[in-house]
């Protein structure tokens, strides 16, 4: 079966299978040789008090700083391999040489039965995979004596990191294969084997996007009845977000809760700008002294280059609301999808480099966007995530290393442009209207009416009645809350459906109107050929769905089946793929 | 003449090694897996003789004397630096009364180990029962391995004993099998096989036909010490540590008493390396 490759040729993060057994195994393998082969699995070592940080670094070795000497070691037990060093099980005996680069005198315990019991997805396309995912995955150990109930009552083996690697026996490790790294889940136990469940990277993700919170006692704390309550926080350029009170009663605050922001270009009260009355303090003392003798006159001024704002005067129909460049992210102000999304990943959650591959964050468009939370609501940086990545059709994947990687459909290869996309034929953005609450962004809503057919639906190409059921189309790109919609593409497609929606945050008109261009082109193509489904577990989990945000029963029957097919336009010429590809691509 | 030793006073012992390697320690020596050794390191700069010390709590009987390396399969031990101690590397066994080296009872003198590549077990049965060994010392000198990378030597068990004798010849030969989990397979529609080799394992099969009541009573003695798998050095002949003495444990047994003189015991000894 043939088909054209959407996306999957250019899915960022995929790693080529050719090096997946390397050198010396791909050698005897080829000559038909059949070397003793060992699989292992390495819980990497940490700090026993390591809750927190998630994750060290695994160094080469594994080796991290040893736990409290007061906790049992249950590892002499095994080899004495001790609380400062990687835990290595294998499925067969080994010893790491002396000379072993990265686990000298190491003894590997034997009690792998199963190791690489891992459950791969292909991703996308099944028409063009490299490699599959891996996501989910679990090994089993012999545990006859108990001895992951001892480990298990002395470590946290939660969120530790584990390896699997394979080799031959007396082979040194740095001639071992990586095959994945993943994280530890838990832990079964039942009676004479262990079975350990581990999960994904991406899974590190699942974690509050919002730590600081006012303490209700005055000052920075805030006023009491914001107790408890999340800080707010910004990033990029967010248009128009009411600010946080924080204490009411002299006009302060406050729109970014962390640290410094690049700046506020206005701020307005009902939308009317107000004034910078040119003071601007150091500390928060001499600001709040400030507003106590010397409120702003009618304006506002500001706390450094941090974001609480003084207002001279508020009254009881104000509405505070700011132009603003949020947090100051690295140095340079980068506003970028890109440059936000990897600091959230690799800079908030504190994953190492070697969780995070950061180069395939170069996938995602590099565009302007704001993004706001104004502490009512609690997010996990995955729903951050989400947000960001769902317009570009971009989501979090992980690679065979165990790093969070970037992943995105991209147009499809050789297709004619769809319709072109402009601001005057069928969308618009503008700011959400002033009584919403505080995101700074703005909606895309695109419909689609595709019908999902059977293959006996589908008679002829050239017949006419295929005519009387064509409907994969966008019907419209409008903004929520506005009822805009485009009158002329409504005509031309009168049976459409009832949209779904996806959100995008953007700066910029024509970001905005890339983005929906783009997942025009890649979703106007027919679904069987677009296959999401196959066993990509992650594209089908209902908890987040694919691409992220996206919402379509449409999308999600077809995931769920290994083909769809969908009826198409065979007169149209703008490029929809006929009746006659879809055959083509059967054959 | 068969034995098999089941009381390891090793077990019991104090082990000093005036070398080996961090976790790889000679306490290691101790443990029934083999596989978790201990190492001596760096004889190309410390030399390659290597002494260890097995101290005895008590006055122990001895006349067995083993001593197993940790084992790669023997193809594997062909190739150089593989094999951790050699045939043509030699021990020397000291019993001594004396936990300081005082009062040697009995020394074997340097002899050649004549481990067999991908068994690697060596052993001495002594002419006559020593009584009162308290030190068992080991002197290895490992020619083979004086040189950098390869400069160090593995052992995983020590044995020390005095062995248990069965009074009549077995009616029948022990049988000898191999095992390993190596397993293969074919495509449905070819001819090839495609093989994941794993480490061979022995298994021997000792069958008692006929033994008489004093038999059958040592016999069920020995198996109510040992068959709750627990290992035990079994040696077909005294003669031939080399291929055919072994650590095992049972796995069946099936001990039959038919009548006052005429009893069976089948039973499936598997080695525990």
């Amino acid at each position: 079966m043939t088909g054209l490759p959407i996306g999957a040729a250019s899915i960022a993060g995929l790693e080529d299978e050719t090096n997946f057994f390397g050198g010396k195994l791909t050698d005897r393998l080829a000559n038909g040789e059949a070397p003793i082969v060992i699989n292992f699995l390495e819980f990497a070592a940490r700090p026993l008090s390591a809750v927190i940080d998630l994750l060290g670094e695994p160094t080469a070795g594994g080796a991290i700083a040893a736990g409290p000497s007061e906790i049992d070691n249950p590892f002499a037990e095994i080899g004495g391999i001790g609380p400062s060093d990687s835990f290595l099980f294998a499925d067969s005996e080994w010893r790491g040489r002396p000379d072993d680069v990265f686990r000298s005198n190491q003894i590997a315990n034997a009690r792998l039965i199963k190791g690489g019991e891992f459950q791969t997805r292909a991703p996308i396309s099944p028409f063009d995979v490299r490699r599959s995912q891996t996501t989910v995955a679990s090994a089993t150990l012999v545990d006859t004596d108990g001895f992951f109930g001892r480990l298990a009552k002395n470590y946290a083996l939660g969120d530790m990191r584990a390896t699997q690697f394979i080799g031959e026996e007396a082979d040194k490790s740095d001639n071992h294969e990586l095959v994945v790294n993943l994280i530890i889940k838990n832990v079964e136990r039942d009676g004479e084997e262990a079975r350990i469940n581990f999960k994904a990277a991406d899974t590190l993700l699942d974690r509050p996007a919002q730590t600081l919170r006012f303490t209700g006692d005055g000052g920075e704390g805030g006023d009491p009845q914001l107790k408890d309550r999340f800080k707010p926080l910004s990033f990029g350029y967010c248009y128009n977000v009411a600010l946080t009170p924080v204490e009411a009663d002299l006009n302060i605050f406050l729109s970014h809760g962390a640290g410094e922001i690049g700046g506020y270009d206005d701020i307005f009260d009902r939308r009317a700008p107000l004034a910078w009355d040119g003071r601007h303090f150091k500390t928060y003392t001499e600001f709040k002294l400030a507003a106590i003798n010397a409120p702003a006159t009618p304006g506002f001024y500001m706390l450094g280059p941090r974001s609480y704002v003084q207002i001279g005067q508020v009254n009881e129909n104000s509405l505070i609301t700011a132009d603003l460049r949020g947090s100051v992210l690295y140095g340079d102000y980068d506003a970028s999808t890109r440059a936000i999304w990897r600091w959230f990943v690799a800079g908030a959650t504190g994953l190492g480099g070697a969780l995070v591959d950061e180069g395939t964050f170069g996938v995602i468009p590099h565009d302007e966007i704001g993004i706001h939370l104004d502490g009512s609501q609690s997010y996990t940086i995955q729903n951050i995530g989400n947000s960001l990545l769902a317009p570009h059709l971009c989501w979090n994947d992980v690679d065979k290393f165990g790093r969070i990687a970037i992943a995105r459909l991209v147009d499809p290869a050789g297709a004619a442009p769809l319709d072109v996309f402009d601001a005057d034929d069928i969308f618009d953005w503008r700011a959400r209207p002033l009584d919403q609450d505080v995101w700074s962004f703005f909606e895309l809503t695109y419909g689609r009416n595709w019908r999902k057919m059977s293959p006996s639906e589908i008679i002829d190409p050239a017949s006419p009645q295929i005519n009387q059921q064509t409907y994969e189309r966008i019907q419209r790109v409008e903004e929520t809350g506005d009822g805009y919609g485009d009158s002329k593409l409504k005509l031309r497609y009168p049976q459409a459906n009832p949209s779904p929606q996806l959100r995008g945050y953007f700066r910029y008109q024509h970001h905005m109107r890339s983005a929906a261009q783009h997942i025009f082109n890649v979703f106007s193509k027919p679904l069987y050929e677009l296959e999401i489904d196959v066993p990509y577990e992650r594209a089908v989990n209902a908890r987040r769905g694919f691409p992220y945000g996206i919402d379509h029963p449409d999308i999600n029957e077809g995931r769920k089946e290994n083909m769809s097919l969908f009826k198409v336009d065979p007169s149209s010429s703008d490029g929809f793929t006929t009746l006659g590809g879809i055959f083509a691509g059967l054959a | 003449m068969s034995f098999v030793l089941a009381d390891n006073w090793v077990d019991r012992a104090t082990i000093i090694a005036h070398n080996e390697v961090g976790k790889m320690r000679a306490e290691n020596l101790k443990t029934d897996t083999v596989g978790n050794c201990w190492r001596a390191n760096n004889l190309s700069i410390s030399g390659n003789t290597v002494t260890l010390d097995i101290q005895a709590s008590e006055p122990e009987p001895t006349q067995v004397l083993f001593l197993q390396r940790p084992r790669y399969s023997r193809r594997k031990e062909k190739e150089p630096g593989i094999e951790t101690f050699s045939a043509t590397d030699t021990i020397e066994h000291q019993l001594y009364s004396e936990h300081d080296a005082t009062n040697l009872l009995w020394g074997s003198g340097e002899q050649l180990s004549g481990i067999v590549k991908g068994l690697g077990v060596t052993g001495v049965y002594l002419p006559e029962r020593v009584p009162n060994v308290r030190l068992w010392r080991i002197i290895f000198r490992a020619y083979s391995r004086s040189i950098a990378p390869n400069d160090f030597i593995e052992f995983g068990r020590a044995v020390a004993g005095d062995p248990f004798k069965f009074t009549t010849a077995y009616a029948a030969p022990l049988r000898r099998g191999g095992r390993s989990n190596s397993t293969s397979r074919r495509p449905k529609a070819g001819v090839s096989v495609h093989r994941r080799r794993a480490p061979q394992y022995r298994i021997w099969a000792p069958l008692f036909k006929s033994i008489d009541t004093d038999e059958y009573e040592s016999v069920e003695d020995f198996l109510l010490d040992v068959g709750d798998l627990t290992q035990f050095l079994i040696g077909l002949e005294e003669d031939q540590p080399h291929r055919t003495w072994m650590l095992g444990a049972i796995k069946d047994e099936d001990l039959e008493r038919y009548s006052y003189s005429w009893s069976r015991l089948p039973m499936t000894i598997p080695e525990t390396i």
